[in-house]
């Protein structure tokens, strides 16, 4: 007996020391300019990384991050359509009020289109992260697959002029 | 004979030179009456209690079977001795200041000791101590051991006042418990000073159980620091990862690289005082066994034997699990 005390004593010293975490493993918001490999404005999936069981789903929003003077989006998103199916799609708060202008596009399987007019009667544009719409997807089949947007993808200032996407994030899904 | 008997008082003689001048009295035990125990027992018990009384180093005693030898010579039976005129008449025969009787009695199962010291020269009772005691038999013999401390008027030493306390059996059971550096050594590695103690040398534990408590409660303290910084990290980080505005982001993110800090910090700490413990605790290891109990070459473990395989003597070490 007091050979095991005398183990676990041992032991105790041995773990005391605890494992932390260096900040940039932390710090993994896709909307955190100071952490993004990508160049704003730019479209994101938020949250971006999923981990799933096969036939969970899970939900992800479509952000328009560090924008300025937006008026209005135009959204092509591709994915898998063998292992992911499209459970549902909403509206987000760039097109509000009481009749938005929110048009969806899924009749294309792996194909997503949305489009989306920001509508106010204070200003005609918006800056910073705007949520454009959130998107519910299940999987199918077990392995590892990606959402991505298209480089059709489009913004547009009140003037219809085309913004200049600097940056498309990636939506990462591993089904388990 | 006749050179024995020479022999005798020329031993006699310069016993009386040699001792009667100093100031050290000469003492003689007259064999303890036997009342209810056989004769045995008793010469046993007075055997003891002489050999307790030279341990006193209060006076010069007559060896009984010089003692023995002298009364014969002179003609005197010892047997049938107890009273105190024939006490005195023996001790003038012998030449001591001094005669020690007694008689051990048994009444039931309880036995009582009554002694008497007698003065030779005046035929006067110098002291007399009686005990009564209940008991094996063998307990007499430390109350015997006792006695003799008392009726020279000083305290028994602590050993047989334990003795007493534990009983013979137990205590020498004790006493064949011999310390060892090894024993030391193992239980300093179950509890740090915990060897030290057993070593006898409490400044040393109480410095090593201090330390090791003061380096615990450090280490501890520090993991209850970093314990709520990470808690506060983790809350920061869910808002963090809730938050879709820059501004949001930005706050949260600054929090949590503040807190990261602070947690490292902590962590350093941690692992500083864990160490120290470590530390401390090895050096108590250490120190337990080199500044443990000296060991009879006999009883530590390593032996010289004979290797029949290798037709060789070497060097053989053994520790007891």
């Amino acid at each position: 007996m007091k050979y095991f005390f005398s183990i676990l004593f041992v032991f105790f010293f041995l773990s005391c020391e605890n494992d932390v975490t260096g900040v940039d493993d932390l710090l993994d918001n896709p909307l955190d300019e100071n952490q993004v490999d990508y160049d704003v404005p730019a479209f994101v999936f938020y949250p971006s990384l999923f981990d799933v069981s096969l036939g969970q789903s899970f939900q992800t929003q479509i952000y328009a991050m560090g924008v300025e003077n937006l008026r209005g989006v135009n959204v092509l998103i591709e994915y898998d359509e063998t292992k992911l199916s499209l459970q549902n799609l909403n509206n987000g708060s760039l097109a509000d009020g009481t009749n938005p202008l929110f048009f969806t596009d899924t009749d294309t399987p792996g194909r997503i289109e949305i489009s989306s007019v920001y509508m106010s009667a204070d200003s005609g544009s918006v800056d910073g992260n705007l949520k454009i719409a959130e998107l519910i997807f299940s999987t199918i089949s077990i392995g590892s697959s990606t959402i991505d947007f298209m480089n059709e993808s489009e913004m547009l200032d009140p003037d219809d002029n085309l913004i200049e996407i600097k940056g498309f994030a990636q939506g990462v899904v591993n089904a388990n | 004979m006749n050179v024995i008997k020479i022999l005798i008082y020329l031993y006699f003689f310069l016993f009386s030179i040699t001792y009667g001048q100093s100031e050290i009295t000469t003492v003689a035990v007259l064999d303890f009456e036997a009342r209810g125990i056989n004769a045995l027992e008793a010469g046993t018990l007075t055997d003891r209690f002489t050999s307790e009384l030279n341990n006193t180093n209060t006076m010069r005693l007559v060896e009984r079977g010089m003692m023995a030898d002298i009364l014969e010579e002179q003609g005197f039976q010892q047997t049938g001795c107890t009273t105190d005129e024939c006490a005195v008449e023996v001790g003038a025969l012998l030449g001591v200041q001094k005669m020690i009787s007694g008689a051990i009695g048994k009444i039931g199962s309880t036995y009582t000791i009554d002694l008497k010291m007698v003065s030779v020269q005046t035929g006067a009772t110098e002291e007399t101590k009686s005990v009564t005691y209940m008991g094996k038999v063998d307990g007499l013999i430390t109350e015997m051991e006792i006695l003799a401390w008392e009726l020279m008027k000083l305290k028994p030493p602590q050993a047989l006042v334990l003795k007493k306390r534990m009983g013979a059996e137990a205590y020498l059971s004790q006493q064949t418990k011999q310390k060892t550096k090894i024993g030391a050594m193992t239980r300093s590695l179950l509890i740090p000073g915990y060897g030290q103690f057993y070593s006898g040398n409490k400044k040393s534990a109480f410095f090593f159980m201090g330390t090791q408590v003061a380096f615990l409660g450090l280490a501890l303290n520090s993991q209850s620091k970093f314990n709520s910084l990470q808690s506060d990290q983790d809350a920061a980080l869910l808002s963090y990862n809730a938050s879709v505005t820059q501004s949001d982001i930005e706050t949260y993110a600054t929090k949590i690289i503040n807190l990261d800090s602070d947690l490292q910090s902590a962590n350093d700490q941690l692992t500083l005082f864990s160490i120290s413990a470590a530390s401390t605790w090895v050096l108590n290891i250490l120190h337990a066994y080199i500044s443990g109990p000296d060991e009879d070459l006999a009883s530590l473990p390593v032996y010289l034997a004979y290797n029949p395989v290798s037709r060789g003597f070497g060097l053989t070490w053994s520790i007891t699990l």
